[in-house]
């Protein structure tokens, strides 16, 4: 304080000395006093947790709002190469972790979602340079083997991909229906994948376990996800093409052809699973009538709520709580004999009442699931991944499980400790151990900052609308409204440059730009920042 | 000479915008007056380039106008009664300061109980904050004292505190002499401060100081207030010139040969002047003192012109109680050495807009023999 | 000098009326002074408002207690309202009323004028039935008996402090001139 000397400043002998003061605040270096210091954290938003493959949601909706679609892209295919995929089929994990649903409902990620990746689709990602002179086998082009070779590349890794069809994709391309997954949208996505570079596609390669073995001998690394290759049916039940057909092999050939005639009016598909109410609502879509039967109840079953809810609205009846104990085929067509389920253990096996109901049909589907090709799977050395690996999954545990691989064996081939965690550059933090971060509950949001706003509503084509097309049922919001969305993240322990801390700061010691620096000569170590950011980035740690 | 009527607190705005401020922030409501609206129709009319800054109080009035005058730009803000109450903590940093913000206030009085007429209780009340104060008689010298305060603070580096007397003043019409711009322009040079808010040269304002140097900030607070006497003689003489009106510290009236002298301030003078006639006419020697400025107080012009008097009734509109009234006061302290003092009544007049009558005045000089200087005197 | 007494009700314009008037003798070449009562300022309270004229400048701002003449915007007022309180011998009051003046009965040694200056404000479409705006009106017919005033003064001086209907303003003055 006695270094702030007051000058002479004005001369008139009268009017003398003002409260001005030639040198400035500087000299007092307020920084002396401190023995706790803000430190600028990231944590790990909930979301973040919650999605399989923790993308990093508040940072790529601070960049859609900053008007940096770029940005947002960057962060988005840093850790999922299907941003507009995901925008529409993934059940969003996130957003039953947000911490804004029990305040006022969560955040809309899928949509916004949906609107970057939408974005990202015109947008390639940079090519990637050769890193190393090692290659590595990736079979199976499904989301899984896709996203394998895609963090590979990115990697500086050769990549020779296989695909037994014709087409890469897997599922997206040979299963999800058109009007949750138009086929543009993911064929665009794989391009944009491959536009990476370091990715050689080998299309209509058939692999079987002695070709492993042989990719073994000539890789530095085998990747399989070959996902699940065999229809599992009811024991008494075989698929004959006529009377009996596979709910997969249907959705495939609709995928492929638009359409499929099957030769009656009266369609019933047996199953509780997403493929099960796929097939059915694909074939309601030709105007037949449709159930579907299952072993679980309509709630318990494992089909989306989304598509369950969409199904009856389309006029598809669920039989549910039945099994499917005998089928008869007649002149007239299928007749079925169904038993009462009391309830489904884990390992899918019904526990029969004495209920005892008939039914007849025209044509029965079989959508009850998949088996993989288990001899592979005894194959030494070779990583594995996507349903192949973990069963019938969703399409971001399918592109996780190819994440995960990739870092693997990335890892491996480098001679290094695979972690999961990446602190520094968080280009892949994944999947359960969160130790060294901290998870910010809802409790650390300084909830004054905002004030409560449902999420947008969704418009969505009525009933009568989509039961005769394939269009895409959620319509996209517009982008004022995905903007009114945005902004209600919270942004959980992520910075979005809300400058909160640099107007509180009485040493006026805060600089924020990306992120939030402090002038430690001046900081007093208040914790007034700490105390009022929004979103707890800024932690007070002991000043030694 | 261009000649109009507008009414007390119009004029002040005329004077305003014939200053050229660059920044006027005001709260605009009660208790706010026509000077506001008047200037923010100006503004808003394109006829005064400034920028208008209406807030959400008096407080905040007083700070941006702090803010506008550290800038480095002419700043002005009017206010009344509560209003000036409000601002009183910022009055003190713009005085400390040194900033020459002018401010003019409708004198007004302060509750409770409500009352919303004239006293001068709530700029007296801020007497000692380093501010000058003027109050003023006409709405012409409501006008013309606007213009020489922007002159008079930019030289001092004090603020200056206009008064006019609500209602009888701001809320009257009468008429005014219209001053040109060319007139205004060559009376009131630009401001251009040597110090101010700049990136470009970065001072630090206000910093903290210990006792040490702020008392002597204080002290040469006091030396700029003794030292502005020359500045504002120098206003009178130049205004004198530019306009061919005299103004002084204060104004006597018949007072040469009185023996009974009013000592009052505002624009009940008016009616006190009338009381004077009245009073000589019936062949006793009245006088009046009116006072213009009380801050500086014009403590040895005052002496010098009542010394010899044997009958000084103070009028006050403002009580300081326990004490007297404040301008009793200071007319008291500005005759303690005079051997042959005249008899100093200490005489409250008017308080929350009570009205005075001529005949008011005249009896009370004629009962002048039977007034007490021992004790504050009120009205029956 | 003259002294001049406006008794009105919050809206009925007594103010701005006092205003014109000070406005136009001014422009008559004398010296003038309007100011109003300031009180609760609510539609229907009663108001006052003064005017004072002389040939040299005007000190005194205390209220006019003995007008020379007053001027009541509605007959009714005079019936609650001590309109002639302290008026000079032989003043005059001017009151808006349809009525015979014989109807106002005051102590006071002073002239009584009523004059309908209502039905010519309604003429013009001044005000409403209720609540007829006769502030300008009303000056033509004291302009007229006094003779104090001019005419065109009263003119010139209206526009400057109405805002709305002027031109009806000034025709329904220029009749009530021509009427009283």
């Amino acid at each position: 304080m006695e270094s702030v000397d007051y000058q002479n400043v004005i001369s008139d002998k009268d009017i003398r000395r003002f409260p001005i003061s030639i040198t400035t605040t500087e000299v007092n270096l307020t920084g002396s006093w401190r023995f706790y210091k803000p430190e600028f954290k990231e944590k790990i938003s909930p979301c973040s947790v919650g999605c399989p493959a923790n993308t990093n949601i508040p940072k790529y909706i601070h960049y859609l709002l900053k008007n940096d679609m770029d940005r947002a892209v960057e962060v988005l295919r840093r850790e999922n190469p299907f941003p507009a995929t995901c925008g529409r089929v993934c059940p969003h994990f996130c957003q039953s972790k947000c911490n804004r649903k029990d305040y006022d409902g969560a955040v809309e990620i899928k949509q916004i979602e949906r609107f970057v990746g939408d974005y990202a689709l015109k947008v390639p990602p940079k090519k990637a340079k050769v890193l190393s002179s090692k290659k590595v086998a990736v079979v199976g082009g499904g989301p899984a083997g896709l996203s394998c070779a895609y963090f590979l590349a990115l990697g500086g890794y050769r990549v020779d991909l296989f695909e037994k069809e014709r087409f890469l994709g897997g599922l997206l391309i040979y299963g999800i229906p058109d009007y949750r997954l138009p086929k543009e949208v993911a064929t665009k996505e794989i391009e944009n994948i491959l536009e990476v570079g370091n990715i050689n596609v080998n299309l209509g390669v058939d692999v079987n376990k002695e070709k492993v073995e042989e990719l073994k001998k000539n890789y530095d690394a085998v990747f399989v996800a070959l996902g699940l290759s065999e229809d599992k049916t009811p024991g008494n039940v075989a698929i004959d093409n006529e009377h009996v057909f596979s709910g997969y092999e249907l959705l495939k050939e609709i995928k492929v052809n638009g359409r499929v005639d099957l030769d009656g009016d009266n369609i019933s598909v047996l199953g509780g699973g997403n493929v099960a109410f796929d097939i059915a609502r694909s074939i309601r879509r030709a105007g037949k009538d449709v159930n579907i039967i299952c072993m679980e109840t309509l709630e318990t079953s494992p089909a989306f709520e989304d598509e369950k809810k969409e199904a009856i609205e389309e006029g598809i009846k669920v039989v549910d709580s039945r099994f499917l104990q005998n089928l008869k085929i007649t002149d007239r067509g299928l007749h079925l004999q169904l038993r009462g389920v009391d309830k489904v253990l884990d390992n899918y096996e019904p526990v029969l009442n004495d209920y005892v109901e008939y039914m007849d049909t025209d044509i029965l589907i079989v959508a009850i699931g998949r088996k993989r090709e288990e001899s592979i799977l005894g194959i030494e050395g070779v990583f594995f991944g996507g349903d192949f690996y973990n069963g019938a999954k969703t399409v971001i545990e399918a592109v996780a499980s190819g994440k995960k691989a990739a870092f693997e064996i990335m890892a491996k081939l480098e001679g290094k400790e695979f972690k999961l965690m990446n602190e520094d550059d968080q280009f892949f933090r994944s999947t359960d151990d969160f130790d060294e971060y901290k998870v910010i509950p809802f409790e650390r949001i300084n909830i004054n900052y905002f004030s409560e706003q449902k999420p947008i509503k969704l418009s969505r084509l009525a009933a009568n609308e989509r039961v005769n097309n394939f269009n895409e049922i959620v319509m996209k919001p517009s982008l004022e409204k995905i903007l009114r969305e945005a902004k209600r993240c919270f942004s959980c322990g992520v910075c979005n440059e809300c400058k909160t801390c640099w107007f509180f700061c009485p040493d006026m010691c805060i600089d924020v730009h990306e992120k939030v620096d402090f002038d430690y000569s001046f900081c007093k170590g208040c914790g007034v920042c700490s105390e009022e950011c929004p979103r707890g980035v800024i932690d007070m740690v002991e000043d030694k | 000479m261009n000649k109009d009527m507008m009414l007390g607190s119009e004029a002040v705005a005329l004077g305003v915008k014939l200053s050229r401020p660059k920044v006027i922030s005001a709260y605009p409501i009660t208790p706010q007056t026509h000077i506001i609206e008047k200037l923010s129709e100006m503004v808003d009319g394109g006829e005064l380039d400034a920028s208008f800054i209406r807030v959400e109080s008096e407080l905040s009035a007083i700070s941006a106008a702090l803010g506008a005058s550290q800038a480095g730009v002419r700043a002005f803000t009017a206010t009344s009664s509560h209003g000036l109450a409000l601002m009183h903590e910022i009055l003190h940093w713009i005085a400390g300061s040194r900033l020459p913000v002018v401010l003019v206030n409708a004198n007004r009085a302060i509750g409770s109980p409500w009352n919303i007429w004239t006293d001068q209780s709530d700029s007296m009340s801020q007497r000692d904050l380093g501010w000058m104060q003027v109050y003023c008689e006409t709405a012409q010298e409501a006008l013309d004292t606007v213009l020489q305060a922007f002159y008079v603070a930019e030289k001092v580096l004090l603020p200056i505190m206009v008064m006019i007397d609500g209602f009888i003043l701001s809320h009257t019409l009468e008429e005014v002499i219209i001053p040109s711009q060319e007139q205004a322009d060559k009376f009131l040079p630009p401001y251009k401060p040597e110090y101010f808010l700049d990136v470009d040269n970065p001072l630090s304002f206000g910093n903290a100081a210990k006792g040490d140097v702020f008392y002597h900030l204080r002290e040469d607070m006091q030396c700029s207030m003794e030292a502005s006497f020359g500045v504002i003689r120098e206003a009178h003489n130049r205004f004198d010139e530019a306009f061919g009106r005299k103004y002084d510290f204060v104004e006597g009236y018949c007072l040469d040969d009185a023996e009974i002298v009013f000592v009052i301030a505002g624009a009940l003078t008016g009616t006190i002047r009338v009381a004077v006639d009245k009073l000589r006419d019936l062949g006793i020697k009245a006088g009046l003192l009116k006072i213009r400025y009380f801050r500086p107080f014009p403590a040895d012009i005052i002496k010098e012109l009542l010394k010899t008097k044997e009958h000084v009734i103070v009028l006050n509109r403002s009580v300081s109680f326990g004490s007297a009234g404040q301008l009793t006061q200071e007319v008291k302290n500005a005759l303690y050495y005079e051997p042959n003092k005249p008899n100093i009544y200490d005489y409250i007049l008017s308080l929350g807009g009570k009205d005075v009558f001529v005949e008011d005045i005249v009896n009370l000089a004629k009962d002048v023999g039977n007034l007490k200087t021992s004790k504050m005197l009120w009205r029956e | 000098m003259i002294e001049i007494r406006f008794h009105g009700r919050g809206g009925q314009g007594a103010v701005i009326a006092s205003k014109i008037l000070a406005y136009a003798y001014f422009l008559d070449g004398y010296h003038s002074q309007a100011f109003p009562t300031y009180g609760a300022e609510r539609r229907g309270a009663p108001v006052a408002a003064y005017v004072r004229v002389d040939d040299k400048f005007i000190n005194v701002r205390s209220p006019v207690v003995n007008p020379d003449y007053v001027i009541v915007m509605s007959g009714k007022l005079a019936d609650t309202v001590d309109v002639s309180s302290g008026i000079k011998e032989n003043g005059l009051i001017l009151i808006n009323s349809e009525l015979n003046a014989d109807y106002y009965n005051f102590e006071e040694k002073c002239r009584v004028m009523c004059f309908d200056v209502s039905g010519i404000a309604l003429k013009y479409g001044l005000g409403t039935k209720i609540m007829p705006i006769i502030n300008v009106p009303i000056l033509g017919v004291f302009s007229k008996i006094t003779n104090s005033v001019s005419l065109e003064s009263l003119k010139r001086a209206t526009p400057r402090f109405v805002s709305t209907g002027i031109d009806k303003n000034i025709e329904a003055l220029e009749e009530a001139y021509n009427l009283a």
